[in-house]
């Protein structure tokens, strides 16, 4: 049951008819992990806790930087050398209470994944490189927990969502021998573009946990010079090195 | 010769490009400079995987839209 104070906290929310008590009581049951809490991530939690979600796990081993600032709005020049993730729980927690905040401090690698509660409902990949995200990617479709993945550099922004049996994964669209040329602290990005991607991803994530028709299947691209969207349809490689060998496995069974 | 749109525009590349050689026909004609290895390829709508872009063969009026694979967060 929903309390009065919550009724009227998240009435904007109940009042979709997508939403309303039942979907508002999901979210506030809901379990998500977020990997990487810089621009994204710090955002995504930040959207997600105002909307109720019930806990979340953040997952961050850098600590804030000066240049930072300008995108990673919860923090301030006071915050430089502080874990991110520990800052941001610290933060959000202050201003929201009743969400169960857990926070792993360390750079993200197989090890770490390990403490990825695995009653999560979604997993948040925010991070900033290929290689996390390929483990992460990994990790969900091994596990069959759901995964929203949004990257953004320069004006390019990319947004996929995986279901488990459902949609390529993520190594569908990036094989191990996808490479950039320069890694992400060293590409330029608007304070923007980040916010756009974040409220993309925040907005996929309530959708899965909501249960409504997601975005899986399809890659989605925003180009941020020219504003174009596109779709392009993202089936599952037949060859792929992690969502096929799991097929396979359940075919045999 | 055939015309594909590539990225919006109208081109002109070989017959019987496969789509690796249409996109490094594409990058000469526009002078662009983008690593191969850092790009996704979508065909006719489709994401395609990387290691089909030697085995597909464009026709003409194909539509290849190729943008930089990102990863930052
Ligand atoms: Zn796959």
């Amino acid at each position: 049951m929903i309390t009065d104070n919550d009724f009227m906290r998240y009435s904007r929310q109940i009042l979709l008819p997508e939403v309303g008590e039942q979907g508002q009581l999901k979210i506030n049951k809901a379990s998500v992990v977020i990997i990487g809490v810089g621009g994204l991530g710090a955002l995504v939690a930040h959207y997600l806790i105002a909307a109720g979600v019930g806990k979340i796990h953040l997952f961050d081993g850098d600590n804030v930087e000066l240049s930072n600032l300008p995108r990673q709005l919860l923090f301030a020049d006071e915050d430089i050398g502080q874990n991110k993730a520990e800052t941001v729980a610290d933060k959000l927690w202050t201003q929201y209470e009743k969400c169960e905040i857990n926070v792993t401090n360390k750079h993200f690698d197989k090890q770490t994944l390990q403490e990825i509660d695995d009653t999560a409902s979604v997993v948040i990949d925010c991070c900033d490189n290929f290689t996390a995200r390929r483990s992460i990617n990994q990790f969900c479709v091994e596990q069959e927990i759901a995964l929203v993945s949004v990257a953004v550099a320069n004006f390019n922004l990319q947004a996929m969502v995986y279901q488990p049996n459902v949609s390529g994964c993520y190594q569908c669209l990036y094989p191990e021998s996808t490479q950039t040329a320069e890694n992400c602290s060293t590409v330029g990005v608007l304070g923007p573009m980040v916010g756009i991607a974040a409220s993309m991803q925040a907005l996929l994530a309530l959708k899965q946990i909501l249960g409504l028709p997601n975005i899986s299947g399809k890659l989605w691209h925003f180009d941020g010079i020219n504003f174009n969207w596109f779709a392009a349809v993202l089936e599952r490689d037949p060859e792929c090195p992690v969502c096929s060998i799991i097929k396979c496995e359940e075919d045999s069974v | 010769m055939i015309q594909i749109n590539y990225n919006g525009d109208q081109i002109s590349i070989d017959k019987n490009s496969t789509i690796l050689s249409a996109i490094e026909q594409a990058i000469l004609l526009r002078d662009e400079s983008i690593s191969l290895k850092g790009i996704a390829v979508v065909y006719n709508n489709k994401v395609l995987p990387r290691r089909l872009w030697t085995e597909t063969v464009c026709q003409q009026s194909d539509e290849l839209q190729v943008f930089q694979a990102v990863a930052g967060g």
